[in-house]
């Protein structure tokens, strides 16, 4: 199976991880098998999927409704084409959450192998411990010390008043 | 100078390997934004409200004539441990990402992290059953 040469994304910074082409290799493979398997031609159904090759997680004989666009076990899902069209086959990897106006989730992925983001609305059968999981990892690792800095004591805290504001 | 300003001009590519280091007025708070103090050359976004504007289509090629407001939607926490800010346009919908920078307003980054939490589809409900699950294993 041949594919095309791949552009990749970078962002601004030139240190970005990649993983290695073993692993690239994997899911390319994996992917090109489960693809023939389906024979999806219909563009609409290429983003759905009946089994997760980040986890093993498959659909189960009593799933009701439309087939899901990410896996609800782990949140992953593949990148099938990229923007410009391209076949990717990457692992697609919740990255994070937007919370939108409305109060409708969606969960950010991002391509482990070319980097591109997407995102995808978040149901109700989602795992919500894993939701917890990537929704606190910024928290546990902020990029300043959070006791230090005066403006954040107001959020979330109630010691503001009896402090009695500097 | 002069020969380096008419590169920047012609050449397409020219802020992918150049750091973009002009300062500039934040378009949606107003803020000026200079080069200075933020500890990295390719911060693309203001530090005071965090928005940044579609400029590129792929970082640094100034290939978009979209312009429109990019708004953060979310952080991500790299393997290092470095925090991103994933910016989505608010016009066209395209997603891109950007390190954050050392005088980024930490207020408004932590709130941006802590949103999930102060939403409803996060029951408090849920979180304490999570709690309890675990203080049980
Ligand atoms: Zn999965
Ligand atoms: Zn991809
Ligand atoms: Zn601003
Ligand atoms: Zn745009």
């Amino acid at each position: 199976m041949k594919y095309r040469k791949y552009k990749r994304y970078k962002d601004h910074n030139e240190d970005y991880e990649f993983e290695d082409n073993e692993y690239r290799n994997n899911t390319q493979e994996r992917y090109v098998k489960n693809r023939s398997k389906e024979n999806i031609s219909d563009s609409r159904k290429n983003c759905e999927m009946t089994e997760c090759l980040n986890c093993g997680w498959t659909l189960p004989s009593d799933w009701k409704g439309s087939l899901p666009e990410h896996c609800p076990n782990c949140l992953s899902g593949i990148h099938r084409e990229t923007e410009e069209g391209y076949e990717c086959g990457g692992i697609l990897e919740p990255v994070g959450f937007w919370v939108k106006d409305d109060d409708k989730w969606e969960i950010i992925q991002r391509c482990r192998f070319c980097g591109e983001m997407r995102t995808t609305p978040m149901n109700g059968k989602d795992n919500r411990i894993k939701v917890l999981s990537i929704a606190s990892r910024p928290l546990s690792m902020p990029p300043f010390p959070i006791e230090r800095i005066k403006e954040l004591r107001g959020i979330g805290g109630r010691d503001d008043e009896t402090e009695g504001g500097e | 100078m002069n020969r380096e300003n008419k590169k920047r001009k012609y050449d397409r590519k020219y802020f992918r390997t150049h750091p973009c280091t002009d300062p500039f007025t934040c378009k949606v708070c107003g803020w000026p934004v200079v080069p200075a103090g933020a500890g990295t050359s390719h911060r693309n976004h203001c530090p005071n409200c965090l928005y940044s504007i579609h400029l590129d289509n792929e970082p640094g090629d100034r290939g978009s004539d979209c312009y429109g407001r990019m708004e953060p939607i979310g952080v991500w926490v790299r393997k290092n441990g470095e925090w991103v800010i994933i910016h989505r346009c608010i016009i066209c919908g395209k997603i891109s990402s950007n390190r954050v920078a050392a005088d980024d307003n930490p207020a408004r980054l932590m709130a941006l992290a802590m949103r999930p939490f102060g939403s409803a589809a996060i029951p408090r409900e849920d979180i304490r059953k999570i709690t309890d699950y675990f203080s049980t294993v």
